[in-house]
Order: C-alpha cells, then structure tokens, then sequence
C-alpha cells in the first residue's frame, strides 16, 4: 500500500479527489488507492452465487471518487454503490464466468462503471458509454 | 435495445430513495465495514491526533 500511494501520489498529488488517510489525486488514481485499501488484505465482503464468487465493495473507490468528482452528496453515493453492490451480483447470477477460466472482475468492471456513472449522475447516454468503454482485465 | 442500454436504463432510474430503509442501513454498515477493513488504522489514527470525526461516518449519519 505504500507502494501505492506513493505512486498516486508521484503521478498527480494535486488532483480533485481524496485519498483515504490524506492526499489528493485523480479521480481515477483515487478509486484504484483507496480501491487497494479496501482490498488488499482480501477481508472484504463476499458475495456467493452459484457459480461465482465476488467482492461488491471492490466498488466503493469507483462510487467515492466518482461522487466527490462529481461534488456529489451522500445520497448520490450510496446510489452508486447500491447499483454496483445490484449489477455485480446479479451478474455473477446469471452470467457467472468462473467455469471458463475467467474471474469475477470481469462482472466488477461492469459494476464499478455503472456505479460509478449512477454516483456521478449522468445521464443514460454518458451512463451507455461508460458501461460500453469499460473493459475488464480478463479479456 | 441492446442489454448495455438496458443496464443503462436501471442505472438511470435507480435512486436511493428506492432503497428500503433495511437496504439502506445494510448498505452503510458495508461501506463503513470495507473502509474499515484497512483504513481505519490510517484514518483514526489521523483524526485521534487532530481531533476531528472521520468525514465519511459523518456524511453517512447525514443520510436518511
């Protein structure tokens, strides 16, 4: 984590968003440092579907970057992590992944962008882009 | 419509006012958890020494 942050830091320590324990960055940069704290123990909450397994709040950097971005409130907020915590479990539902080889980032990247977009609160054109420009590492 | 425009479309609609004030306590217990996981060290720690409430639980209270 020190890694981490130093490297947020070094790439842009100026940024609209906060780091969680001090500093500023990116909104990008902000929801991948504070994403890695909440992570990087692996003591996050876990959701079981039948034929997958995920961490919805691997979401909550995307939705608190997003909404402090955004100058979003607390309503907002939960808003988007409501809608990440709903398409990434339902996802993982019906459309697990894990029997062919990939993992559940690849339901997390399409959580963590409609969350993050619902926190923002675009619109469903900008909220159809994000969704679409969202790739997950697995492909 | 393809099934971005409609994940697109629930993400529109969706409000925190839909939430049941079971999802929404639920809800705030996972973020204070998953901040809580590794952060509260780093954040308590911070605010023990300058007196202040963490912003984030703060904001969350707010929140009905």
């Amino acid at each position: 984590m020190r890694i981490i942050r130093a490297h947020t830091q070094d790439l842009d320590g100026t940024g609209p968003c906060t780091l969680i324990g001090g500093g500023r960055s990116a909104p990008d940069r902000a929801a991948f440092c504070n994403s890695a704290l909440v992570r990087y123990l692996d003591f996050n909450d876990g959701y079981l579907a039948p034929g997958e397994t995920c961490h919805p709040s691997d979401n909550l950097g995307a939705a608190l970057a997003a909404a402090e971005y955004a100058n979003q409130g607390g309503q907002e907020l939960l808003a988007g992590l409501a809608v990440a915590y709903q398409v990434q479990c339902r996802l993982s539902d019906v459309a697990p992944v894990r029997a062919r080889g990939f993992d559940h980032t690849t339901q997390g990247a399409y959580a963590a962008a409609a969350g993050a977009s619902r926190a923002m609160g675009l619109g469903p054109g900008a909220h159809v882009q994000r969704i679409s420009a969202e790739r997950s590492p697995d492909y | 419509m393809t099934l971005v425009e409609q994940l697109a479309e629930f993400v529109t609609r969706a409000s925190c006012a839909d939430l049941s004030e079971a999802a929404r306590r639920e809800l705030k217990i996972r973020v204070l958890d998953a901040l809580g996981v590794r952060s509260a060290r780093w954040v308590t720690g911070r605010c023990a020494s300058s007196g202040h409430t963490p912003r984030i639980s703060t904001a969350l209270a707010r929140v009905r």
